[in-house]
């Protein structure tokens, strides 16, 4: 378009023999090829990476951050980065800062991922030319498995040591309090009493019978395997959420009961690194 | 890694637009600018359309108003298209093409949609631009546009800016100016050689369009005295002239112009079908040479202006047998031609002619002159007596020199002479070769400018409008041509206005010798000739640089004759040498962080080596220094300083002021080797 109103603007002006047209014409075209310099440069000696990296849950729109080091004075302006296939998200990176860039990603498969070919571009100054680059950062993330619909929990197993009084957390019979530790169930945090002391505390169960949770392999009706290790997924999810101890049992692994967001994720980065060749 | 190429539309498209209020406002306000210079031509409604359309858009901006929906731009669209209809009767022409494409810019404001909108709008800005410099392209209109063009630049870059939806900064609207100058900055050496090196043509590529030079001010092709003449009071430049040689005398100072023959009663003219060319000067024993060259402005007329007489014929001109030089096509730009002219000469009977064709007066016209003529005729056959008696009646019979005469009624010779006796040079050149035709001498009228100014402040004479002129030239057996000038002999007793009476002596050609006024007049003009002597300049080197003037600068440099492909040649290689030296002045990377403090410090050890203190790699900064501070414990604060800067801007903060301060601080401290 800006090519074509130049070379019009230049007929004309050879036509009508107007030096003023000639020097406008010549003006812009070289403000062209200024820009060209000047949106090159607006990416020239950008660093991206390296990103950091927290797990992510397979089909869900989700960001992994990315460094991007500016280690020039001038500020990056209207810096987009996007997939492919994805709208941009634009931002400005200031200078001689080291911010990080939100990159949106969707995976669809589970296990440990390559982060995806992006692409950093940037139109500024004038938005005639674009200057782009495809950035493939050498890093894996964890991808959790996609957590299934099914949100009704296995029948709990049934304690071995039926009618004993045991000292495992279940949710039963109201035990005390104790102060709150990471990991522990918002469902269960005692509000009344934080509005008073301004102590979190945790309320404390003794089960008497159903007191763990076992999430079996055999226990979701799903014959497929990503179907199965989904709904699986989500009763780990569920059993987090209730704060009971809980158990895995899938081929080749077996983790203890237990709580807390460690337990948690260790679970689903058994899920999800499942039949993947390089556990 | 990182390519650029042509923005493609998929890119565009998926862009959010946020309006930028910044980037609206420099929009506007280059719009603006813009249209400052069309207000002088375009009709009255189109400005007030325009304009109203930009406060329209700047009040929704500002959420005063709301914007049209989509059946009230259609409106707009068709009044402004039936506006153009009824002022132009087209939509199509010079005039009425740059109404139409003026206010469709202005409207499009209202129909902002994505920044591609944005694009378009800047871009018809660009191509309104060049359209305005068909109508004029004086100093003033260059200035104003490039003030639009840096707003429009500076436009285009807020609204990049603002698609960032993240870490916006609230304020950089001067940032954005100042790289819209920087831009322009860079861009401008670059055109300057694509200007000089481009090739040039001296002739259209096409057909130009009928309106495209629509008439200028000027003499006229007719003359009627009585007719209003708007030249008396027009200030303007007609031609600026250069002499090689020596300045002719005021008096001497008569620029030949288009010359009448034709009389029919009451007009002058001549006929372009009984017009005849001269292949050669044909003037006898020609002296007093004066050689200079016209700068001529533009009149869309085919006349050329030399002293009396011509004494050469420039390229792409022609002759005519009444000794006018003529253009083969119509001045349409600014237009430089050599001449030479001979102050003395003799110019004789050119043969073939037959004498009725200067001696004609319509049989029914004057009467009363021609009842005058005869008597005088009577009394003395001598026609050189007769020239003299009619001379001395308009000195001696209470003639008046005036700019502003009675109405002339009926017979408008015999009114002016025997009735009104009041008029300007048209109606004394008139009346005069009347009486003299009436006589049986050959006369003709002479039309052009008399006198001159020189601008003291550099050598060169400024003819204006206002030097308009009309003189008569009679054929006497023997003597040849001569030149009459009778308004010359009225006296200057008998001008009626104060105000005529520079004018009077204007057309006499005593102008310079007019005593200042005052201190004011005369710094006025001063100013003015400075100015003129800026827009003369301008004149010669910006507006009338053609393949001329390029082949003369090539030669100047040594290049005789170059092709259109040594032109293309240098051309690219002058442009690819200045696009390397913008590159290399836009990359010079400013210096990167780490490497520009790591190069300070090393400064820094350098100057502590010479005590063999060397920093261990295991060592921090502060506790090197601490160490070294063991050693010379008077410097030991300035030690700890550059540790601290170092440390700060190594780990938190590291702006180039702290930056400058390490350097400082490093400069600043002096090791004494004999410790």
């Amino acid at each position: 378009m800006f090519a074509v109103l130049l070379l019009a603007m230049l007929l004309g002006s050879i036509n009508y023999n107007n030096n003023l047209g000639y020097i406008l014409t010549f003006l812009l075209a070289s403000l062209c090829v200024v820009t060209i310099f000047m949106t090159y440069r607006n990416m020239l000696f950008l660093r991206i990476g390296p990103a950091i990296l927290t797990p992510v849950f397979a089909g869900k729109d989700a960001v992994i951050p990315v460094q991007v080091d500016n280690q020039q004075y001038s500020t990056r302006f209207a810096i987009e980065y996007h997939l492919p296939q994805d709208k941009p998200t634009i931002c400005d990176i200031p200078g001689n800062a080291r911010p990080s860039i939100q990159l949106p990603v969707n995976f669809t498969q589970r296990g440990y991922r390559p982060l995806p070919r992006f692409i950093i571009a940037t139109t500024f100054p004038l938005g005639l030319f674009r200057a782009w680059s495809h950035v493939q950062l050498h890093q894996s993330v964890l991808v959790y498995p996609r957590p299934g619909n099914d949100r009704i929990l296995p029948q709990l197993a049934v304690g071995q040591k039926q009618g004993e009084k045991l000292h495992g957390a279940g949710d039963d019979d109201f035990e005390g309090l104790r102060n709150y530790q990471v990991g522990d169930s918002f469902y269960r945090i005692h509000w009344k009493s934080a509005a008073r002391y301004h102590v979190l505390q945790t309320k404390q169960y003794v089960g008497s019978a159903n007191t763990e949770l076992w999430i079996n392999w055999e226990d979701s009706h799903y014959t497929e395997l990503e179907s199965r290790i989904s709904q699986l997924t989500r009763w780990v999810m569920l059993a987090h959420d209730t704060g009971i101890p809980y158990g895995l049992r899938i081929p080749g692994v077996e983790y203890e009961l237990s709580t807390g967001i460690a337990h948690r994720n260790k679970c689903l980065k058994a899920l999800a690194l499942y039949g993947e060749d390089d556990v | 890694m990182v390519r650029t190429m042509f923005k493609s539309k998929k890119h565009t498209k998926p862009i959010k637009f946020q309006a930028s209020l910044a980037g609206m406002y420099f929009l506007l306000a280059g719009l603006a600018v813009m249209l400052l210079p069309h207000v002088a031509h375009l009709p009255l409604w189109t400005s007030l359309t325009c304009f109203s359309l930009i406060t329209w858009r700047l009040l929704y901006d500002l959420k005063r108003l709301p914007l049209p929906n989509r059946f009230g731009i259609y409106l707009l669209f068709a009044l402004i298209i039936l506006g153009v209809l009824a002022n132009y009767f087209t939509i199509v022409g010079r005039e009425a093409g740059t109404a139409l494409l003026i206010s469709m810019i202005c409207l499009k404001l209202l129909e902002i949609k994505s920044l591609r909108d944005i694009s378009l709008i800047v871009q018809l800005a660009f191509f309104a631009i060049v359209i305005t410099f068909l109508f004029s392209q004086s100093i003033f209109v260059a200035v104003t546009m490039l003030i639009a063009l840096v707003f429009l630049v500076t436009a285009l870059i807020s609204f990049q800016h603002a698609k960032a939806d993240q870490i916006r900064q609230p304020h950089s609207e001067k940032a954005h100016l100042v790289l819209a100058l920087k831009m322009l900055l860079y861009a401008i050496p670059l055109a300057i050689v694509v200007f000089i090196f481009f090739p040039r043509t001296s002739t259209p590529l096409w057909g130009l369009p009928h309106d495209a030079f629509s008439a200028r001010t000027g003499l006229s092709d007719t003359m009627t005295p009585g007719e209003i003449s708007n030249l008396v009071d027009n200030d303007a430049v007609a031609f600026r002239v250069k002499f090689q040689s020596s300045i002719p005398v005021p008096a001497k100072r008569y620029w030949r112009g288009p010359v009448f023959w034709k009389f029919d009663g009451r007009t002058w003219s001549a006929p372009i079908l009984q017009r005849l060319v001269m292949r050669k000067i044909p003037l006898l024993s020609p002296a007093d040479p004066v050689e200079y060259a016209v700068t001529l402005e533009p009149d869309n007329n085919h006349w050329l202006f030399a002293l009396d007489q011509p004494g050469m014929i420039p390229a792409n001109a022609y002759l005519t047998t009444e000794m006018q030089l003529l253009m083969r096509k119509p001045v349409t730009h600014l237009l430089r031609y050599r001449m030479k002219s001979y102050l003395k000469y003799s110019m004789p009977w050119i043969g073939g002619l037959s004498s009725e064709r200067y001696l004609q007066v319509p049989r029914d016209a004057a009467p009363r002159a021609r009842q005058y003529i005869t008597q005088l005729l009577q009394h003395d056959p001598n026609k050189l007596d007769l020239v003299n008696t009619v001379l001395n009646r308009f000195r001696d019979r209470q003639y008046y020199y005036t700019r502003k005469p009675p109405p002339l009624h009926g017979d408008p010779t015999d009114a002016f002479l025997f009735e009104t006796k009041r008029g300007y040079c048209e109606h004394y050149a008139s009346s005069f070769t009347v009486l003299m035709r009436l006589g049986g001498i050959p006369a003709r009228v002479v039309t052009g400018y008399q006198g001159g100014e020189m601008n003291p402040l550099s050598n060169y004479m400024i003819v204006r409008q206002s030097d308009a002129h009309a003189w008569s030239e009679i054929y006497l057996q023997g003597k040849g041509w001569l030149r009459i000038d009778p308004t010359a002999v009225i006296p200057p007793g008998n001008i009626e206005d104060a105000s005529d009476v520079a004018h009077f002596r204007n057309e006499l050609g005593d102008a310079g010798k007019q005593p200042g006024k005052s201190w004011f007049s005369d710094s006025l003009k001063q100013l003015d000739y400075a100015w003129d002597l800026v827009n003369n300049s301008w004149n010669q080197w910006v507006i009338g640089y053609n393949n001329q003037s390029q082949k003369s600068l090539f030669r100047a440099i040594g290049i005789p004759e170059i092709s259109w492909r040594g032109l293309s040649y240098v051309l690219f290689a002058t442009l690819g040498f200045f696009t390397v030296l913008v590159a290399i002045n836009i990359f010079r990377a400013q210096r990167i962080r780490k490497t520009a403090i790591e190069k300070i410090y090393q400064q820094f050890l350098g100057k502590l080596r010479p005590l063999h203190m060397e920093k261990l790699p295991s060592e921090g900064a502060l506790s090197f220094s601490r160490r070294v501070s063991q050693r010379l414990p008077a410097q030991s604060s300035e030690l700890m300083h550059v540790a601290k800067l170092y440390n700060q801007i190594r780990y938190a903060d590291s702006s180039p002021d702290l930056v400058e301060s390490l350097k400082q601080a490093v400069k600043s401290i002096k090791i004494n080797k004999n410790r």
